[in-house]
């Protein structure tokens, strides 16, 4: 049999855990990403510094099939960039989605056929190149 | 001896003047987060089919939208599960399942079919509840549970059926007997390790889970049950980068049934689940309504 004192440390132990779910159940992330809607532009610098990307639709970004456009502006005027790859993650659940097209237009990048197949946060993410040099973007965006 | 004589109670094993004072166990209600054996058992094995159909989802933001026409998230699931209980205290159990997931949006569909995470389940109960006679202030049942779950699941499409990563968790339940009712309440929080399963490494946040449950016995071969829960997932990372607002809320409302006839070893169950669709509510989930039909053996 427990004494007493177990029985209370048990208690207090369960009150614990009682209390972590209870607080971390409130609202949502104050830096929960934003929608990409029609028009809209993302900019970020990529993680190397080589390049700043700007990344839009023309339509909003949804579930089902996505066209997006990717704009590149090399850090140091008159470097090549180029798009290796596209991807997007739903981190939480391991859903991933790759483009059909990435076809280059100049410093843009059409990036066609992305099927994002749940609403939520999605991780979107170029790998590229700059002068050589292999770079990657990310963005986050959240899809209705 | 209070919780097997309480368990003994619930399938008609003790007389009707203890039925008022002390209802039964939760063992073996489908849904829920209980033990599958009642204290004076040493296995059992329960076979289960789920149906989940989704009637919306939530964004990062937390808001709700209904599905279109013309889509669908439908999961079918086979559960297998066994335990064993080496002592009157401890349940150890594994549960291994075989599904099936499909979508479909207005522009692709896709699919996942295979084996889901096998999970290792333990429960010992560390206090039994206090006899309703018994002086001074009647303490609750107090069980801790442990689990463990092995990323096993089949991935297709940019789908997975589970996890893919390895899960280890730590919870504590509380149940209490008021006349024919029964009352559980539990806390769950689970850790994750960090994996390579999407071909990058990814580290999912830790979960917290609690529920509420409460039992009902109008007969002592039968049961009914409702619950709540609350699921909270914290933020996952990819390469070491936070994935700011990609944690999950989920809350669930449930009813449950289960009946065993009185020397009977077998207990058909069913259970319903069902997120309502109320915005705010959750979190980069899906929202749906499912089914459990379910039937154990336990001796």
């Amino acid at each position: 049999m427990l004494g007493i004192g177990s029985k209370q440390q048990a208690g207090l132990v369960l009150a614990r855990l009682c209390l972590l779910a209870a607080l971390t159940g409130c609202g949502a992330s104050p830096s929960a990403p934003r929608e990409l809607g029609a028009g809209s532009v993302l900019e970020r610098v990529s993680n190397g510094g080589l390049v700043t990307a700007r990344l839009s639709a023309t339509a909003p970004v949804v579930v089902g099939t996505n066209n997006l456009q990717l704009e590149l502006t090399p850090s140091t005027s008159g470097q090549s960039v180029q798009v290796d790859a596209f991807s997007a993650l739903m981190p939480a659940y391991g859903h991933s989605a790759s483009p059909t097209r990435i076809e280059p237009q100049g410093e843009t990048f059409a990036i066609d056929g992305l099927m994002l197949s749940m609403s939520g946060a999605w991780e979107l993410t170029a790998n590229l190149h700059a002068a050589g040099a292999p770079d990657e973007v990310v963005f986050d965006i959240d899809v209705p | 001896m209070i919780w097997r004589a309480a368990c003994a109670f619930a399938f008609g094993l003790v007389t009707a003047l203890y039925a008022r004072n002390a209802a039964a166990c939760s063992c073996g209600v489908p849904g829920l987060e209980s033990a599958l054996t009642r204290p004076d058992e040493t296995w059992g094995v329960r076979i289960a089919e789920t149906q989940s159909f989704a009637h919306g989802q939530w964004n990062a933001r937390g808001a709700y939208r209904a599905l279109g026409a013309g889509e669908h998230d439908r999961t079918f699931e086979l559960l297998a599960l066994a335990a064993l209980r080496p002592t009157s205290r401890l349940e150890l159990s594994v549960d291994g399942r075989y599904g099936e997931r499909s979508l479909s949006n207005a522009t692709s569909t896709a699919a996942v079919r295979g084996a889901d995470d096998l999970l290792f389940h333990a429960r010992f109960e560390l206090l039994r509840e206090s006899m309703p006679w018994a002086p001074g202030i009647r303490l609750p049942a107090l069980a801790l549970i442990g689990s463990l779950r092995a990323p096993t699941a089949a991935r297709a499409d940019g789908l997975s059926l589970g996890l893919g990563t390895w899960e280890y968790a730590l919870g504590a339940a509380v149940e209490q007997s008021i006349g024919r009712f029964r009352l559980g309440a539990l806390a769950e929080v689970a850790d994750r390790a960090s994996d390579t399963s999407l071909g990058v490494e990814r580290t999912l946040g830790p979960r917290a889970l609690g529920q509420l449950v409460a039992w009902y016995w109008p007969d002592p071969r039968l049961v009914v049950s409702a619950s709540t829960s609350l699921t909270w997932e914290g933020d996952a990372s990819v390469q070491g980068r936070s994935a700011p607002g990609s944690g999950t809320r989920l809350w669930l409302v449930g009813v449950g049934s289960s009946f065993r006839a009185v020397g009977s070893n077998v207990r058909p169950g069913i259970a319903l689940r069902y997120a309502p669709p109320a915005p705010d509510v959750g979190i980069n989930v899906v929202g749906g309504a499912a089914v459990e039909l379910s039937v154990a053996y336990t001796r």
